[in-house]
């Protein structure tokens, strides 16, 4: 009786004190790796990850018992690819099989090196990300860290998304990145945002020592990618790392200072930006959804299906923001409400409405005035920004035009038939009136035939 | 902590630094020399058709002999959008240097974008220390501006779109209907003219109320039943007014008849 009891306790407070995920769609990450040792060159980024609650998986792309899949639904939430060098990757992992991931929803980080197969360019050129040819660096003779080797390839990142919805202004205003590894083009795709870039002076070769750049690189100067992020049209985030050193032990601990350059800091702000890009790319940061959304007739209350035009709507739509562990309000002050049959008939912004902090959404309301156009519309909040979730809330109404009955009541042009029907009226009660009562003068002399 | 003051000095030395620009023609139209490391100060004007060319030697400081660096760069750096368009530089074993920007084929980049360019120098290679980045002056591109095709889409905010309403039906002016109006009432003037000239009065409102009593009640129902047809045309509707009429026209009938016989009697 008393172990029953006890059997009991343990299943109700394992219930009662279940950890939440405090990513917004699952914390089951998958990790490939190059070779089992490596696990052990990114300890710290690995063990970070574990505190945050996630599940690590390791295996190599090689292994024939990995699948990202089971029974069709996705058997991880999150891929960590630190695995460039392989080429042969297993078809359950391969990169269609990574694009499905994404497609039915999964996150990516993507990590390369130098030695990067043609199997994961393959990949990163799916979305519009062109990686250099295999054995370049990203070499800058002007902004290389004072540990550096001689060939000037462990640089100090220079430029940085000042995007907050990425990465926390610690991180974007704090010490400088360290990075060694390959460079990448960015595409004009508005999915992608460049997080991380080189210097001016920086440029994407070979660096074999006793040759010129005879070829023009791939990339040169401020256009160098070393981090980007793109997020799909499903909400799905892939960020792409041009460095897999950058999350290792040796980088996170090691102190940073540009050659030539007095400045210096003891720790270098790769494990920050390391965090944050995890935090980002699995959905911690920068989520939104749409709580709620409401329109109505001013003064009413009800929401119909059916409008007239040229009718006074209040439309208000609850936009929610994951951050810090919870739903909070979101602080966006560009949200558009848009009515739209085939092409947008209105745009406005919305405005956002004060809310108190134990508030879960902000509301968001407009006054519009429907248009004079009838006919089916889509009253449509699209929001994309970079960096946050999309999102497309659409409700679909009608509106019909005037009953006959709606016109104006009284026209200017008409104001002489009232006064002609009206003078009638009295000419007409006037008349009877004096017909009962007139009694004749003896002015008029009655004429009498004989 | 490392404070150590850092002597920027260059491991490169650039000396015989010419530039020279052509144009379609063959004409040089500039030819200079700059004494490095000062910039040239004027900026250097190029128009399509035009040819720029540049020569310098890149010495290596301790040696004084001719280095190939890994990255000579004469880099073109847009003032207005901060664009960066490289050119690459062969360097022969001397350290001597020819370097050529023709507009006939330069970049579309460049042809798409005319304004000023900051032109640089960038020299560094593997293992030396102190690389070099010579501000050789300023070019003027100056190309018709050509429309650069569909833009990339970015997200952002969108413009606003205000529906711009049918003007309501224009209706004629409003002295027209008055004008009117008084046209219509113009008859009254001539109706209440004459029945002043033959001398019409309602006199025998004043006998005994009995014997006037069936007129006043239908003249009173007929009022009634006009007073009906003004609110059928402000607010009720037909069935309303017939619920009314029937009862009203009732009314008028009884004492219509009455007053009639009423008046047919006091004639007779």
């Amino acid at each position: 009786m008393r172990c029953l009891l006890f059997i009991f306790a343990f299943v109700l407070a394992v219930g009662v004190f279940r950890v939440e995920p405090r990513s917004t769609t699952g914390n089951r990450v998958l990790v490939l790796l190059d070779k089992e040792d490596d696990k052990a060159l990114y300890s710290k980024f690995f063990n970070s990850l574990e505190e945050r609650e996630y599940q690590l998986t390791y295996k190599l792309p090689t292994d024939s018992t990995v699948d990202l899949f089971s029974y069709g639904e996705r058997a991880y939430d999150h891929v960590i690819n630190f695995a460039p060098k392989t080429k042969n990757y297993k078809d359950k992992v391969n990169p269609l099989s990574l694009l499905n991931f994404v497609n039915k929803g999964g996150n990516i980080l993507l990590g390369a090196s130098s030695e990067l197969s043609e199997t994961m360019r393959d990949f990163a050129r799916e979305f519009d990300i062109d990686f250099d040819d295999i054995d370049t660096s990203v070499i800058d003779h002007f902004n290389y860290d004072i540990s550096d080797d001689g060939k000037h390839t462990l640089i100090n990142a220079k430029g940085i998304t000042n995007n907050e919805a990425i990465l926390t202004k610690n991180v974007i205003e704090g010490p400088p990145v360290l990075f060694r590894g390959i460079a990448h083009k960015v595409g004009t795709i508005p999915l992608l945002t460049k997080v991380l870039w080189a210097g001016e002076t920086a440029y994407s070769y070979e660096t074999k020592a006793d040759q010129q750049v005879d070829q023009e690189p791939l990339v040169v100067g401020n256009k160098v990618m070393l981090v980007s992020a793109l997020q799909a049209r499903n909400n799905a985030r892939v960020t792409f790392v041009g460095s897999t050193e950058l999350f290792s032990d040796r980088f996170f601990d090691s102190p940073i200072q540009r050659t030539n350059s007095a400045e210096s800091f003891p720790k270098s702000g790769n494990e920050d930006f390391a965090k944050d890009l995890t935090k980002w790319t699995f959905q911690e940061k920068g989520v939104l959804k749409v709580t709620s959304r409401h329109h109505h007739k001013e003064n009413e209350t009800e929401e119909l299906e059916l409008y007239r035009i040229k009718d006074n709507i209040i439309y208000t739509i609850e936009i929610s923001e994951y951050a810090n562990d919870h739903w909070q309000a979101f602080n966006g002050t560009d949200v558009q409400f848009e009515a739209i049959m085939l092409d947008p008939y209105i745009r406005k912004t919305l405005t956002p409405l004060p809310t108190s902090p134990e508030q879960q959404a902000r509301k968001y309301k407009a006054h519009i005035q429907l248009p004079d156009v009838y006919g089916v519309f889509t009253f449509k909040v699209n929001y994309k920004r970079s960096g946050y979730s999309y999102i497309e809330d659409s409700s679909v109404v009608a509106i019909r035009p005037f009953r006959h009955n709606e016109y104006p009541r009284y026209i200017s042009a008409a104001y002489p038939y009232y006064t002609g029907a009206a003078s009638m009226i009295v000419g007409f009660l006037l008349f009877s009136a004096i017909w009962f009562f007139n009694k004749e003068s003896s002015k008029i002399v009655k004429k009498k035939t004989s | 902590l490392l404070t150590s003051v850092l002597v920027q000095a260059d491991d490169f030395v650039i000396s015989d630094v010419k530039i020279a620009v052509t144009t379609s023609e063959s004409v040089r139209k500039l030819y200079e020399s700059i004494p490095y490391p000062s910039s040239f100060d004027k900026p250097i004007q190029l128009t399509s058709g035009d040819d720029f060319k540049m020569i310098f030697v890149v010495n290596d400081k301790q040696t004084q002999k001719g280095v190939q660096p890994h990255q000579a760069f004469l880099t073109l750096t847009s003032e207005k959008n901060g664009n960066q368009i490289p050119i690459i530089i062969r360097v022969r074993e001397n350290g001597k240097s020819k370097v050529e920007l023709d507009m006939k084929s330069a970049p579309d980049e460049l042809l798409s974008s005319p304004g000023n360019y900051s032109l640089d120098l960038i020299i560094g290679t593997f293992s030396y220390n102190d690389p070099l980045k010579y501000h050789v002056g300023t070019l003027e591109i100056d190309v018709p501006i050509q429309s650069s095709g569909p833009s990339p889409v970015v997200y952002g905010p969108k413009p606003e779109i205000h529906h711009i309403f049918r003007p309501d039906e224009k209706l004629p002016p409003i002295w027209l209907s008055y004008s009117f109006m008084a046209i219509v009432l113009i008859p009254w003037v001539f109706l209440i003219g004459a029945w002043a000239y033959i001398g019409v009065n309602v006199s025998l409102l004043a006998r005994a109320p009995e014997s006037s009593l069936m007129s006043i009640l239908f003249l009173g129902s007929l009022l009634a039943i006009e007073i009906l047809f003004y609110n059928y045309w402000t607010h009720l509707n037909i069935f309303q007014t017939l619920t009314w009429l029937t009862g009203l026209s009732i009314v008028a009938f009884i004492t219509g008849q009455k007053a009639l016989s009423d008046v047919q009697k006091w004639r007779s």
